[in-house]
C-alpha cells in the first residue's frame, strides 16, 4: 500500500485519502465522495446527479439525485435545484467534454464546479455539482477537480482486484475440493469427503449428500457423522427434500420466493429448524443422479454461491457416479455394461426406438420359439411286392420273344418261345425208336422168346420215358408269365437265336399293383420315425404331384449307403396312386414327425455333433 | 479485448457494473443455476438418430393409426375432464385457488409431468380458470385439441372452430409446468393479438406471458423470455437461437457458462462468444398454423450474416449487368419463362468471352462469367418487379410467393441481390458472411415437446411424420359441416375466367351474400380488380383488396367481408387468423361464397382458402375457377399434356372442361412433390454443412 504524504495538502485532503482505500459498497462510496468532495473544496453544496442522458445534446435529460452533502433530511431533498437550472447547457458541454468544468450558476449568484464521469454507455453518467462561494471559488482549481474525478477510478480498481482476488480464492478452493475427491477410492469415502468439505468451506452446519436408489433418493452421507442412520423419519424427509429438487431440476432456496413448489423443504424445516436451505440436484447427462442438501443459520445463500455450488457439484458428480456404480453388485453390473458395450447402432436413445427393440427382441424369441411341424426328409424308391422272374426253361436257343420291354402282359400270356426244331426230331426219332422197338417186342412175342421181348419191352420203356422227357420239354419250349404285369427287365427279343443256359432270368416281370415306396432314412432321423407317421412323396418322374403316403413298416437292418447307414422304411399309399407310377421310380419323401421348434431346427445338429465329439 | 492495463478503458467499462449494483438493477437475474444452464440443453451437438429410433417412430406412428385409435381415447379423456370441472363451476374463489395452487405444484413436482393423470387434471383446472376469466366452457372438441397439443400430436381442426382458445388451454397446461413454452403463430401480427387476447387468463392462472415481434428491441428480448409463455414467430424463435448460439460460443458447456456468470467478463473472452444469451431454453412449442410453419415457410433456412463490404463485387455486379444487356436473346442465351430457367448458348459463351478478354482476374474464368451473367439475365428477365420483389426507400424488398407478403429480411443469395440491385438501379448491398444458420426443420426438432395445429393436415401427414416425427390427429368439427363444395369452372384464358368470376361474384352478392375472392399475387388481383371497374363500376368502388401488407388494417378488413352483399378480394393468405363473422342475413341467404379465383400450387392452401367459408356449422359455398393460363398448370403440367389440353380445348371444349379436375389434381400433387424434394434437399444441404463445421 502506498502512502500518500501529507505535507503542504490541503486540509479536506484528508477526508480523501480513506476513500483510495475503500472496500464497501458503491452507495456508501458515493456518498462518502461527494461529502469529500465538498470539503475538499471548500463549497456549500456538493449534488451527485445520475443522469439517463435521453435529452441528448441539450443536456435535459432526466437527473436524479444519487447523494448530497451535507446530508439532508428527506424533506429538504426536493428544495434541491436541477442539474440544469444551476448548471448552463455549455458548462455542461464542457464538463463533457473535458471531464470538469468551472462556472457561474444560472442563478444564486454560486460558481458551479462540475465533474463529469461518463461511463461506457451514454444512457448513464454521473455529474457532480459543487456549489461554491465567491470566497471559495479563488481557492478551487481545474487539478483540484481533476483530482477528484480520479477517485472514483481508483475505487473501481480497488473493487475489481478485490473481485478478481475472490474469483481466484474461489476458482482455487473449488480445485482444492475436487482434488481431495478425485484421490478417494470408495463412493462412501467420497461422499463424506464431499459433503465434510463443502460443510467447512460454506459455513454450514450440515450438510448432506443422497443418492439415487430404487425407491428415490437415499441418504448417503452427512456431514460431521461417520455412520448414517436408515430408517429415521429426519432422513425420510431430507430425503423428499432432495427428491423435490431433482424433479423439478432446479435449485432450490428455502425460505424462498418465485414459483418453486418447496413443499417437502417445508415439511423438513419444521421438523429440524435449519434456518435457510439450499438443495441442489445433481446430474449427469440428463439422468438425475442424487442431490445435495446444505443448511445454514447464519447467512443466506447468495447468488453468487449459489453459482459455485453449481460448478463443483457439476464436477463432481461424475466421479461419484463412478464410485458408486463400482461399488453395484456383480450381477447388475454385467447387466449395465452388457447394455454399455453393444454397438451404437443397437443402442435406442427414444422411447419409441427401445420399444421397437424389445419388441422385434419378442417377436424373434417368439418366433423362434414356437413349435412348427418338422418333417424328416429322405430318399424313396417305389418297389412292389409281386415279381415274377422267367427264365430258360432248358438249355437251348431262343426262338422268338413276343414281348418287349415295358408291355403289359396277363398271366398265362407267352413270353418267350424256345428252339424246338432238335426236340421235335428227338421226338420223331423217339417215336421211330418206339415204333421198333414194339415191333421187336412183338416180333419177340412171336418167336416166344420170353427174354428178348422182356429186353424189348424194357427197352421200349425206356424209350417211350426219353419220348416222354421230350414231349415235355417241348412243352417247356413256350414260357408264359405266372402273374399280371409289365415286363421290367429282360428283352430276349434282341437275343433271338441266342443260346441260353437253363435257369438264366431272361424277363422279368412285376405287377404294377401293390406298390409301396421304400424310404431310406439315415440313422440320425430314424429314431423319429415310427409307424403310422404321414409321409409326402415327390416324385422325380413328374415332380408337379405329391402323393400321401403311410409307414407301415420300419425294417430293424440297416443298408450302406454312400458311407452311411440308411434304414429302409416301408410306407404304402393311403389313397390310389397315380396309374404311372412304376417299380424302380426314385424320389423324395418328407415324413412329418411332429412338432418341433426353429431353434431346435435350427441346432440340433450342431447339438448332437457336440455331443456325439465333445460329450458336452 | 480491450487491455485491463489502461485505466480510462477500465474506469469506462467498470463503472457500469458499480452502477447497477448502485441503482438495484438485477444482473443476471435470480435464477436458480440450474434453469439458467438450461439453455445450453438446445445447443449441444445431436447426433443423428440411429436407424431403430427413426423406424421406432414410424412404426408407433402407424400403429396408433391402425390399432390405438387415439381420437375416440381423446374424446372420453375430455368428456370425463369437462364433468370433473363442472363440479368446479361454482366453487368459491378462494377453493379455487388452492386447488390450482395444488394442482401446480403437482405439476411442477412430478418426475414425469406428461403423464396422461396430470395433464387431465391440470386441464381440468384450467377448464374451470377459462370459465371464471372469460364466462366460456370450451367444448369437447376443443379439449380433445388441446389434449392432442400436450400430447405431441399434430391437431388437425378445422378454421373457425376457437384454435385460439384450444392452444390457450394447452399452453397454460404446459406453463404450470414450470419450464419455458413458446407459441409459434403465424406473423407478428397475430403474435401480439393472441397474446392479448388471453392476457387476463393467463394473469388468473398465475401465468406472466408476453410477446416478441420483429420490432422488439435486442435488450428487451432476455427479459421478454424471462416470462412463463412466448407468443412469437418462427422466424423471431430461431434468430434469436442462432444469436444465442453465437453468443455462447463455439462449444459451450456448463462449466463455461458457469463461469461466465460467476465472474463476468473475463471469463467470457475465455471460452468464446460474448454477448448476452436472451433465451432459458426450448422445452415446449406449440404451433399455430403448424403446416404453413412447418412446411411452406421451413424452405429457406435462417441465416445471420454480416456485412463484408466487398467493393469488387459490386464492381462486378454492375459489369455483369452491362453485359448482360448487350446480349440478345435466342442467339445469345434462351429464356424458359414457365421454368423459370435461363441458360447461355454456346455462342453467347463466345460473345462473352470475346468481350471479357480486357477484364480483370475475376472474369477470366469462363464459368465464373457464364454463372454470373446468367444471374444478371435471371435478374432482368425472370424477376418481375412487384410480383417477386418491390421497390421501397431504394431498396429492394422480396415478395413471399406463397403468401404474397413482404419478407423484410429476406435477401437472394450472394451475388443474386447484388446483381439485382445493379439492374434496377438501387445502391448496391454489401455482401454478407455467414456466421449462424439452420433450417426452420431442425429447429423445431430440438424441442422436446412439440405440439401443433393446423386446418389441413391430411395432404402434409407424411411429410411431418418423416421430417419432424409427429403424428396428425384430426378432431372432429364440433357441428356438421354445411359447405357445398360446387363443380370447377374451367377457362381457356385468363380473361375470360376474370370476367366470369366477376359475374357469378356480383350475381351471388346481389343475392344478399358475402362474397370472398382468393387470388395468388398481387399482381392477378389487380387484375382481377380491374375487370371489376369495367364491369360494374359503382360497385367496385366498394370492393377492398387485401394485399397481406398492413396485418392490423387486413384483420379490419376481413372482418367486414362477411357484411351483406360485400365483395372482398384477398392475396392468399391475407387476413388469417381472423374469423370472418357472418351478417345474420348473410347467413339466411346461404353463408359466405368463397371464389378460389387462381388454384395454388399446393392443394392445401386451397383448402384454406376453402375452410373460411362454413365455419362452425354456417352454411357456405366454395367454387374453383382454373384457366388454361394459370401459374399452376403452366408450371406443373408435363408440357405435352398441357398442349394436348389446350388443343382439345379448341376442338371439343365440353370434353377439356370435364378434364380440369383431375388435371388439376395432378398439377398440385406434382407441385407437392417437387416442393417436397427441394425441402428434403435443403434438410439434407443443412445436415451436411453442420457435418462439415459451418
Amino acid at each position: 500500500m502506498i502512502m500518500v504524504g501529507q505535507a503542504g495538502a490541503r486540509p479536506g485532503y484528508r477526508q480523501l485519502v480513506p476513500l483510495l482505500e475503500f472496500e464497501g459498497g458503491p452507495r456508501e462510496f458515493w456518498e462518502l465522495w461527494t461529502r469529500a468532495a465538498r470539503s475538499y473544496l471548500e463549497a456549500d453544496l456538493a449534488i451527485l446527479y445520475l443522469g439517463s442522458g435521453e435529452g441528448g445534446e441539450r443536456g435535459e435529460g432526466r437527473w436524479s439525485i444519487l447523494a448530497v452533502a451535507p446530508p439532508l433530511k428527506d424533506g429538504e431533498r426536493e428544495r434541491l435545484p436541477k442539474l440544469t437550472d444551476s448548471a448552463t447547457a455549455e458548462l455542461l458541454a464542457e464538463a463533457r467534454a473535458q471531464g470538469n468544468a468551472l462556472g457561474e450558476a444560472r442563478q444564486g449568484g454560486w460558481s458551479l464546479g462540475l465533474v463529469s464521469l461518463n461511463p461506457e454507455s451514454v444512457a448513464r453518467e454521473l455529474v457532480l455539482c459543487v456549489h461554491l462561494s465567491r470566497g471559495a471559488r479563488e481557492k478551487v482549481s481545474l487539478p483540484a477537480l481533476g483530482l477528484l474525478s480520479l477517485i472514483p477510478i481508483l475505487y473501481e480498481r480497488r473493487r475489481t482486484e478485490l473481485r478478481l482476488e475472490r474469483d481466484l480464492a474461489r476458482l482455487s478452493e473449488m480445485l482444492e475440493v475436487l482434488g481431495h475427491l478425485l484421490g478417494a477410492e470408495r463412493f462412501d469415502q467420497a461422499a463424506l469427503l464431499f459433503v465434510n468439505e463443502l460443510a467447512e468451506r460454506f459455513g454450514c452446519e450440515q450438510v448432506s449428500l443422497s443418492w439415487r436408489s430404487r425407491e428415490g433418493l437415499r441418504l448417503a452421507a452427512l456431514s460431521h457423522s461417520e455412520k448414517v442412520e436408515r430408517r429415521s423419519e429426519l432422513t425420510a424427509l431430507l430425503e423428499e427434500a432432495g427428491q423435490e429438487a431433482v424433479s423439478q431440476e432446479r435449485e432450490i432456496l428455502y425460505p424462498g420466493q418465485g414459483k418453486v413448489v418447496t413443499i417437502a423443504h417445508r415439511r423438513y424445516a419444521e421438523v429440524r429448524r435449519p434456518g435457510n436451505l439450499l438443495t441442489l440436484p445433481l446430474t449427469f447427462l440428463d439422468t438425475p443422479m442424487g442431490a445435495v442438501l446444505l443448511e445454514r443459520q447464519a447467512m443466506a445463500f447468495t447468488q453468487a454461491e449459489q453459482w459455485v455450488l453449481r460448478l463443483l457439484c457439476d464436477q463432481a458428480t461424475r466421479p461419484l457416479r463412478d464410485l458408486e456404480s463400482r461399488q453395484r453388485p456383480l450381477y447388475r453390473r454385467l447387466v449395465t455394461e452388457v447394455g454399455a458395450s453393444l454397438p451404437r447402432q443397437w443402442r435406442p436413445e427414444t422411447p419409441e426406438g427401445r420399444r421397437l427393440a424389445w419388441g422385434l427382441v419378442i417377436v424373434v424369441v417368439i418366433f423362434l420359439g414356437i413349435p412348427i411341424p418338422y418333417r424328416v426328409d429322405a430318399s424313396a424308391v417305389i418297389k412292389t411286392d409281386a415279381m415274377a422272374f422267367v427264365g430258360a426253361p432248358f438249355d437251348g436257343y431262343i426262338a422268338a420273344a413276343p414281348v418287349t420291354l415295358g408291355a403289359e402282359v396277363k398271366a398265362g400270356e407267352t413270353v418267350l418261345e424256345m428252339v424246338t426244331q432238335e426236340l421235335l426230331l428227338e421226338q420223331a426219332g423217339g417215336l421211330a425208336d418206339l415204333a421198333q422197338y414194339g415191333r421187336e417186342v412183338e416180333k419177340k412175342r412171336a418167336a416166344n422168346q420170353l427174354a428178348e421181348m422182356r429186353i424189348a419191352e424194357s427197352q421200349y420203356s425206356q424209350t417211350r420215358a426219353k419220348l416222354s422227357q421230350v414231349e415235355y420239354r417241348l412243352s417247356q419250349a413256350r414260357v408264359t408269365t405266372p402273374i399280371t404285369g409289365v415286363v421290367v427287365e429282360g428283352e430276349p427279343q434282341k437275343n433271338l437265336g441266342g443260346a441260353v443256359k437253363r435257369g438264366e432270368t431272361l424277363v422279368k416281370i412285376a405287377a404294377v399293383h401293390d406298390l409301396y415306396a421304400e424310404v431310406r432314412i439315415d440313422e440320425r432321423d430314424v429314431y423319429q420315425v415310427a409307424e403310422g407317421q404321414k409321409v409326402s412323396l415327390v416324385l422325380v418322374a413328374n415332380p408337379g404331384t405329391t402323393a400321401e403316403l403311410q409307414i407301415t413298416r420300419v425294417v430293424p437292418s440297416p443298408a450302406v449307403v454312400e458311407g452311411r447307414n440308411v434304414f429302409p422304411v416301408r410306407a404304402e399309399p393311403t389313397s390310389p396312386y397315380p396309374s404311372w407310377w412304376r417299380p424302380g421310380m426314385s424320389g423324395v419323401a418328407k415324413i412329418g414327425v411332429g412338432r418341433r421348434s426353429l431353434i431346435w431346427i435350427a441346432t440340433h445338429r450342431l447339438v448332437d455333433f457336440l455331443r456325439l465329439n465333445l460329450w458336452i | 479485448m480491450r487491455s485491463l492495463s489502461s485505466p480510462q478503458g477500465l474506469s469506462r467499462r467498470r463503472f457500469s457494473l458499480g452502477l447497477a449494483e448502485t441503482l438495484g438493477e438485477p444482473g443476471g437475474g435470480s435464477m436458480p443455476p440450474s434453469e439458467r444452464l438450461f439453455v445450453l440443453a438446445a445447443h449441444r451437438e445431436r447426433e443423428p438418430l440411429i436407424w431403430l429410433d427413426r423406424m421406432g417412430y414410424r412404426v408407433g406412428a402407424l400403429w396408433r393409426r391402425w390399432w390405438h385409435r387415439p381420437v375416440a381415447l381423446l374424446r372420453l379423456r375430455s368428456i370425463l375432464i369437462l364433468e370433473a370441472a363442472e363440479a368446479l363451476y361454482s366453487a368459491g374463489e378462494e377453493f379455487l385457488r388452492e386447488e390450482m395452487g395444488r394442482q401446480v405444484a403437482v405439476s411442477r413436482g412430478a418426475v414425469d409431468p406428461g403423464a396422461p393423470a396430470i395433464l387431465d387434471a391440470s386441464l381440468k383446472v384450467a377448464v374451470v380458470a377459462v370459465r371464471r376469466v372469460t364466462g366460456l366452457i370450451p367444448h369437447e372438441e376443443q379439449v380433445m385439441g388441446a389434449l392432442a397439443l400436450l400430447e405431441n400430436y399434430i391437431a388437425e381442426m378445422a378454421t373457425g372452430e376457437g384454435k385460439t382458445l384450444t392452444a390457450a388451454l394447452a399452453v397454460v397446461t404446459a406453463a404450470w409446468r414450470g419450464w419455458p413454452c413458446q407459441v409459434v403463430t403465424a406473423n407478428d401480427y397475430l403474435a401480439r393479438r393472441d397474446a392479448e387476447l388471453f392476457a387476463r387468463l393467463f394473469a388468473y392462472c398465475g401465468l406472466s406471458v408476453t410477446h416478441i415481434d420483429g420490432e422488439t428491441p435486442m435488450e428487451g428480448r432476455q427479459a421478454a423470455y424471462r416470462h412463463d409463455v412466448v407468443y412469437t414467430t418462427a422466424k423471431e424463435l430461431l434468430g434469436d437461437y442462432l444469436r444465442d448460439k453465437l453468443a455462447l460460443g463455439k462449444s459451450p458447456s456448463r462449466t463455461g457458462l458457469a463461469l461466465r456468470e460467476l465472474g463476468g467478463v473475463p471469463f467470457a473472452a475465455a471460452t468464446g462468444g460474448g454477448g448476452q444469451v436472451v433465451m432459458r431454453g426450448l422445452q415446449q412449442v406449440i404451433v399455430d398454423e403448424a403446416d404453413s410453419v412447418l412446411i411452406d415457410e421451413a424452405v429457406t433456412p435462417l441465416i445471420i450474416s454480416t456485412p463484408r463490404p466487398d467493393g469488387s463485387m459490386e464492381a462486378a455486379a454492375r459489369d455483369a449487368v452491362a453485359l448482360a444487356r448487350s446480349l440478345e436473346e435466342k442467339r445469345h442465351y434462351r429464356l424458359n419463362r414457365a421454368l423459370r430457367h435461363v441458360e447461355l448458348t454456346n455462342e453467347g459463351k463466345r460473345y462473352l468471352a470475346g468481350l471479357t478478354t480486357t477484364f480483370s482476374a475475376f472474369w477470366q474464368s469462363p464459368s465464373r462469367v457464364a454463372e454470373v451473367v446468367e444471374q444478371a439475365l435471371y435478374a432482368m428477365h425472370l424477376m418481375v418487379r412487384d410480383q417477386h420483389y418491390v421497390i421501397r426507400d431504394d431498396k429492394i424488398v422480396l415478395v413471399d410467393e406463397l403468401t404474397g407478403r413482404l419478407a423484410d429480411q429476406r435477401t437472394l443469395s450472394v451475388g443474386m441481390q447484388q446483381v439485382l440491385e445493379a439492374s434496377e438501379g438501387v445502391p448496391i448491398s454489401p455482401p454478407t458472411e455467414v456466421s449462424a444458420r439452420l433450417s426452420f426443420q431442425r429447429f423445431f426438432r430440438l424441442f422436446p415437446r412439440m405440439g401443433g395445429m393446423t386446418g389441413t393436415a391430411a395432404e402434409a401427414r407424411a411429410e411431418l411424420l418423416g421430417v419432424y416425427r409427429l403424428s396428425t390427429l384430426s378432431i372432429p368439427t364440433h357441428r356438421p359441416v354445411a359447405r357445398r363444395i360446387l363443380p370447377i369452372r374451367f377457362f381457356p384464358d385468363e380473361a375470360t375466367k376474370c370476367r366470369a368470376i366477376v359475374e357469378d361474384a356480383l350475381t351471388i352478392a346481389g343475392e344478399g351474400r358475402a362474397v370472398l375472392i382468393g387470388m395468388r399475387s398481387v399482381l392477378s388481383s389487380e387484375t382481377l380488380f380491374r375487370h371489376f371497374t369495367a364491369m360494374a363500376p359503382a360497385r367496385a368502388a366498394g370492393i377492398p383488396l387485401l394485399h397481406a401488407v398492413n396485418h392490423r388494417q387486413e384483420s379490419a378488413i376481413v372482418a367486414r367481408a362477411g357484411a351483406v352483399g360485400a365483395i372482398t378480394i384477398a392475396t392468399n393468405m391475407a387476413g388469417r387468423g381472423t374469423d370472418i363473422a357472418l351478417d345474420p342475413v348473410v347467413r339466411e341467404r346461404g353463408g359466405l361464397h368463397v371464389i378460389i379465383g387462381e388454384p395454388n400450387d399446393f392443394g392445401r392452401i386451397d383448402r384454406q382458402l376453402l375452410g373460411r367459408s362454413a365455419r362452425q356449422g354456417d352454411p357456405g359455398s366454395v367454387r374453383s375457377y382454373l384457366s388454361l393460363e394459370d401459374e399452376v398448370v403452366r408450371r406443373f403440367l408435363p408440357a405435352l399434356l398441357l398442349r394436348s389440353w389446350r388443343r382439345l380445348q379448341t376442338v371439343w371444349p365440353r370434353q377439356a372442361a370435364r378434364l380440369a379436375t383431375p388435371l388439376l389434381k395432378l398439377a398440385q400433387s406434382r407441385a407437392e412433390g417437387f416442393s417436397f424434394r427441394q425441402r428434403q434437399n435443403i434438410l439434407e444441404q443443412d445436415t451436411q454443412l453442420d457435418r462439415s463445421g459451418f
